[in-house]
């Protein structure tokens, strides 16, 4: 891998790490040089956007390992307003702002927004790489009790937010805490009633109520991901289970 | 007046090409700045004339983010002037023009001293 002279091997080895999730930075910035120095700093390619409605239009299609934002952008537009959005949309990717704006009051205002750090212009690579690494190690810990995987599904337990190799989708606080303890259970079967002491607790419900809401987490599902189903076993329970292909081992029961 | 390029932003380009000189980076760099200052500088020589506070505002901020990005010191230093002159209120249509004006001469100073290092 080839990196700048000026880095050190602390520097180079996270470089490495961040490069083998085989992903790409994205930048929303008004100047045409950022992307290209990041690019070259990180070694990733860099997709860039330099207005909000240009980057709002293309999010369903990104997936990036860490976006770089600038605070002023052209035609008075503001980076830290598209910053929720951001950490909604990719709570795995670290959020790095951008600016040649010293402005105490920005600092505050971009990390209040979710900004995991804050990076003055001109960019200095060694920053740039000691930052992102850093940053992207904390999201990695904190995340690994907020997302749980399943199949191709990601769900964040913190924003209710289910993502597939389809689409995301937001999801109600109980639909995301039915299908987050059927992720937990990790394929295995759940009986109704553990369902309904789980996730309803004391609250009276009828067996109506809860295949309804079965019903729209499987909707939910059927959004996102093909890979993924809510099965129901006759006399024992439902269950997460990955689909299987006719040209891959079989790995589910049927109904 | 204090240094017109950023010895260490060269340096920072100067590495970043070293990395694959084949790729003739810090000319790439050369050549985004050069287009994006003379349109910025063009439309502030119009801003100033109108004058449009909003635009000159936002222009000069981007200049200044640019050149700081590409070691143009003194540019940045300078659209950092105009950014500061135009939230005070207190200047006089002349004195902005002045200050745009140099400015225009600033960028052609640098833009040669690019050259010649990157």
């Amino acid at each position: 891998m080839r990196v700048p002279n000026c880095m050190r091997n602390w520097e180079k080895d996270a470089l490495t790490v961040i490069q083998s999730e085989g992903r790409y930075s994205v930048t929303l910035d008004d100047d045409a040089i950022i992307p290209r120095i990041i690019q070259k700093v990180l070694s990733l390619e860099t997709r860039a956007f330099a207005s909000i409605s240009e980057f709002k239009k293309n999010f369903k299609k990104l997936n990036p390992t860490a976006v770089f934002v600038d605070i002023h952008l052209a035609n008075g537009e503001c980076g830290l307003d598209i910053i929720p959005d951001i950490k909604a949309r990719w709570p795995e990717a670290p959020v790095i702002v951008l600016t040649a704006d010293s402005n105490e009051f920005l600092v505050s205002q971009a990390l209040a927004n979710g900004a995991d750090d804050f990076i003055l212009k001109p960019i200095r690579p060694t920053e740039l790489v000691a930052r992102l690494a850093t940053r992207k190690n904390e999201i990695d810990l904190r995340n690994s009790h907020t997302l749980l995987r399943f199949g191709d599904l990601v769900l964040d337990r913190r924003n209710k937010m289910l993502s597939g190799s389809k689409g995301q989708r937001f999801q109600s606080p109980r639909e995301a805490e039915i299908l987050a303890y059927m992720i937990q259970e990790n394929g295995a079967v759940i009986q109704k009633a553990n369902l309904r002491q789980r996730i309803w607790g004391d609250i009276v419900v009828n067996d109506n109520a809860i295949d309804r809401k079965l019903y729209e987490v499987r909707a939910t599902l059927k959004d996102v991901s093909d890979r993924v189903e809510i099965l129901s076993i006759y006399g024992q329970g439902v269950a997460l289970r990955q689909r299987s292909f006719p040209h891959e081992p079989q790995n589910s029961e049927s109904h | 007046m204090e240094p017109l390029i950023d010895s260490n932003v060269i340096q920072t380009i100067r590495e970043l090409n070293a990395i694959q000189p084949e790729d003739s980076f810090s000319h790439e760099l050369l050549n985004i700045f050069a287009k994006q200052s003379e349109s910025i500088v063009e439309n502030l020589i119009f801003a100033a004339s109108v004058p449009d506070m909003r635009q000159l505002r936002l222009l000069a901020h981007r200049l200044k983010g640019a050149a700081a990005n590409i070691g143009a010191k003194e540019l940045s230093r300078r659209a950092t002037a105009i950014e500061n002159l135009i939230s005070t209120s207190d200047f006089n249509a002349e004195e902005l023009a002045r200050a745009v004006h140099e400015l225009a001469e600033i960028r052609h100073i640098s833009m040669k001293s690019l050259r010649e290092l990157l």
